[in-house]
């Protein structure tokens, strides 16, 4: 199901892609990550626009009146808080919706992108097993051309100067770790509780990183779909409205602080 | 202050009935549940840096690349008589076929891109070589002239077989999985950049190349002037090997990955597709095909007129070189992707996902001999 629904569509769109953009598979990765960026990007909309409402809710002067008064009882809090989200017209869990039907897309992306970078026989075999057998030339554009600049797009990347010949720089992955912190800073919600803003401020560094050792240690080209996919992210957000960048470099203090 | 019903939290604008709510929840529901199964479908079938064991044999010991270690295992009992590394370590793992050398030896390269010589008695490194950029693919050519190794980053480097320094080497524009062949003074390459490579044993200097339009995956087969190839769009394709002409074209079922097996002037090879071809070296024409249950990924192994397949179904079959007719079968379980050896009167068979991942059969009849499993 997963392989006729989601996988093969997507592998071969890409090798599609490939063989229109002169074989290069670094900028396939890209011209596909933007496309299914468009095509989800109503999903995406809703999400952010309920998740922008959220925020601007959590900032104003009633939630932040009704979190003093009934600060030391909980249930009535969140009693409060759902009949203010009703009379805001906002829904708390209505970014979720958009999130889960875009899973499938992103799971199918990064594996449709790691199975077309074969590197062993096996993998190989299963890359073609994929491919349509309508698919014009296909014999011709298999195995994909693995190579974009300095990079083996199956390879964790490293650049090696000349002058630094022992010591592997990872570009993309400090540039997917920096542009994961900007996109998780930018669109994760300020949180108005102590504990809520500690989780936020945790996976604000966890995410980076973990996505950082995974371009440290996969398939360059996936963190190719990891930085290209963040530059959308942060570029469509920043599109829909005035995006607080003090706030997301960290010189803006959160609403938990504020309180203090 | 009123209680909140459920209705009213979970609706965007508030504006559902208890009725509508239901209904929506009950869609909600078959929504994410359709989700979910199309998300536990995603798990499954991603292939790591995995693929089917390696497989070499002297007149008494089989050497088998599997997963984490080299084994030798005793041709008469299936027993294991030792393991390179003693211990599994973390990023190394061999899938190559290992080769026996002259001089006594084992050379096997690993997926941590390093060629290593063994003895072969003990298992005990010799030498390593750590030339290559990528995966060690396919298995080394051991001649006279030096040790010839392709590696998955589309060098070949020709070594001194004494202390594995590097005497040249020579770049395709993709990978080189399979092992080269030689005629004494030029040696053949196949490379998934689509060509054919002729190569100077002793320098490495290209003599010819010959582009084929599409990937090589598997090696070629020489045979007197004829050298033959398979290739991805279905073909076997012969090329004279003095100049890289293309002498004739048999047209296969399916991608043609192991090189034909070559016996009384008639190669004989499988493809993708499941048929198993028999066709002339003189000229290309066909002489007979049958279809056994799967794909045939490769090499026939050939021996007193009798030819010895695996199938991706999981079959190893005896069929008469003479018109295809099938002598015996027996099943092994798993896919058969690697190559069949004879040794003696002993058929083996490497199993990718089977119980074990090596099995003996008679060659008479087929009866299984032994299987052998790695102990943990």
């Amino acid at each position: 199901m997963w392989d006729a629904i989601i996988l093969n569509p997507m592998m071969n769109a890409l090798l599609f892609l490939y063989s229109l953009l002169g074989q290069n598979f670094a900028i396939s990765i890209f011209v596909f990550t933007l496309l299914i960026r468009l095509i989800t990007y109503p999903l995406t909309y809703q999400q952010q626009k309920g998740m922008k409402a959220l925020q601007t809710l959590q900032q104003s002067k009633d939630w932040q009146e009704m979190q003093k008064k009934y600060a030391k009882d909980r249930e009535k809090l969140a009693q409060e808080q759902m009949k203010l989200y009703q009379k805001a017209g906002v829904n708390p869990i209505g970014g979720c919706l958009p999130t889960l039907v875009q899973f499938p897309i992103l799971i199918g992306l990064y594996q449709a992108i790691l199975r077309e970078l074969a590197q062993t026989p096996l993998q190989l075999l299963d890359f073609s097993s994929h491919v349509y057998s309508f698919f014009p030339q296909a014999d011709a554009l298999i195995p994909i051309n693995s190579h974009f600049l300095w990079m083996n797009l199956a390879q964790p990347e490293r650049l090696f100067l000349p002058f630094l010949p022992q010591l592997g720089i990872p570009i993309l992955a400090i540039l997917v770790v920096i542009s994961t912190y900007i996109s998780q800073r930018m669109m994760t919600p300020p949180s108005t509780g102590d504990q809520a803003a500690a989780m936020t401020g945790m996976m604000n560094i966890y995410m980076p990183l973990l996505l950082g050792y995974f371009s440290l240690t996969f398939a360059s080209g996936l963190s190719i779909y990891y930085f290209t996919s963040n530059l959308l992210g942060i570029a469509q957000f920043a599109a829909m409205g005035k995006v607080d960048w003090r706030r997301v470099i960290g010189l803006a203090p959160t609403p938990a602080k504020a309180r203090k | 202050m009123a209680q909140l019903n459920p209705a009213d939290i979970l609706s965007v604008r508030g504006h559902g009935s208890m009725k509508n709510y239901r209904l929506r929840r009950r869609f909600s529901l078959l929504g994410v549940l359709a989700l979910g199964a199309l998300l536990v479908s995603a798990c499954s079938g991603v292939t790591g840096n995995t693929s089917w064991p390696g497989l070499a044999a002297s007149d008494t010991t089989a050497y088998l690349s599997f997963a984490q270690n080299v084994f030798a295992v005793d041709l008469k009992s299936g027993k294991e008589l030792w393991r390179f590394p003693p211990k599994a370590q973390t990023g190394v793992t061999f899938y190559a076929d290992p080769v026996p050398t002259a001089n006594g030896q084992i050379l096997v390269g690993g997926y941590n891109k390093i060629l290593y010589e063994l003895d072969a008695s003990s298992g005990k490194p010799i030498w390593q070589s750590s030339l290559a950029s990528d995966l060690y693919v396919s298995p080394v050519l051991d001649t006279a002239e030096g040790i010839f190794a392709p590696t998955a980053d589309g060098n070949v480097f020709d070594l001194n077989p004494q202390d594995g320094t590097l005497l040249w080497k020579f770049s395709a524009q993709h990978g080189v999985w399979a092992q080269p062949v030689s005629d004494g003074s030029a040696i053949f390459v196949t490379s998934l950049d689509h060509h054919v490579y002729a190569l100077s044993a002793a320098s490495g200097k290209l003599i010819w190349s010959k582009d084929l339009g599409t990937a090589l995956a598997g090696g070629a087969t020489l045979a007197g002037n004829t050298l033959m190839v398979g290739t991805m769009d279905d073909r076997l394709v012969a090329l004279d090997k003095g100049t890289g002409q293309v002498l004739w074209t048999a047209k296969a079922g399916g991608w043609v990955w192991g090189p034909p097996a070559v016996d009384n002037g008639t190669a004989f090879f499988g493809d993708l597709g499941g048929t198993l071809h028999a066709v002339a070296v003189s000229d290309g024409h066909e002489l007979w095909e049958i279809q056994p249950d799967g794909a045939i990924h490769g090499t026939p192994a050939v021996g007193q007129g009798v030819l010895y397949i695996g199938t991706k179904a999981g079959t190893v079959y005896a069929v008469s070189e003479k018109d295809g007719s099938i002598l015996w079968q027996q099943t092994a379980g798993g896919n058969l992707y690697g190559h069949t050896l004879l040794v003696g009167d002993m058929v083996l068979v490497t199993s990718y996902g089977g119980q074990t991942p090596l099995y003996a059969f008679s060659a008479k009849n087929g009866s299984q001999l032994w299987s052998f499993l790695p102990a943990k």
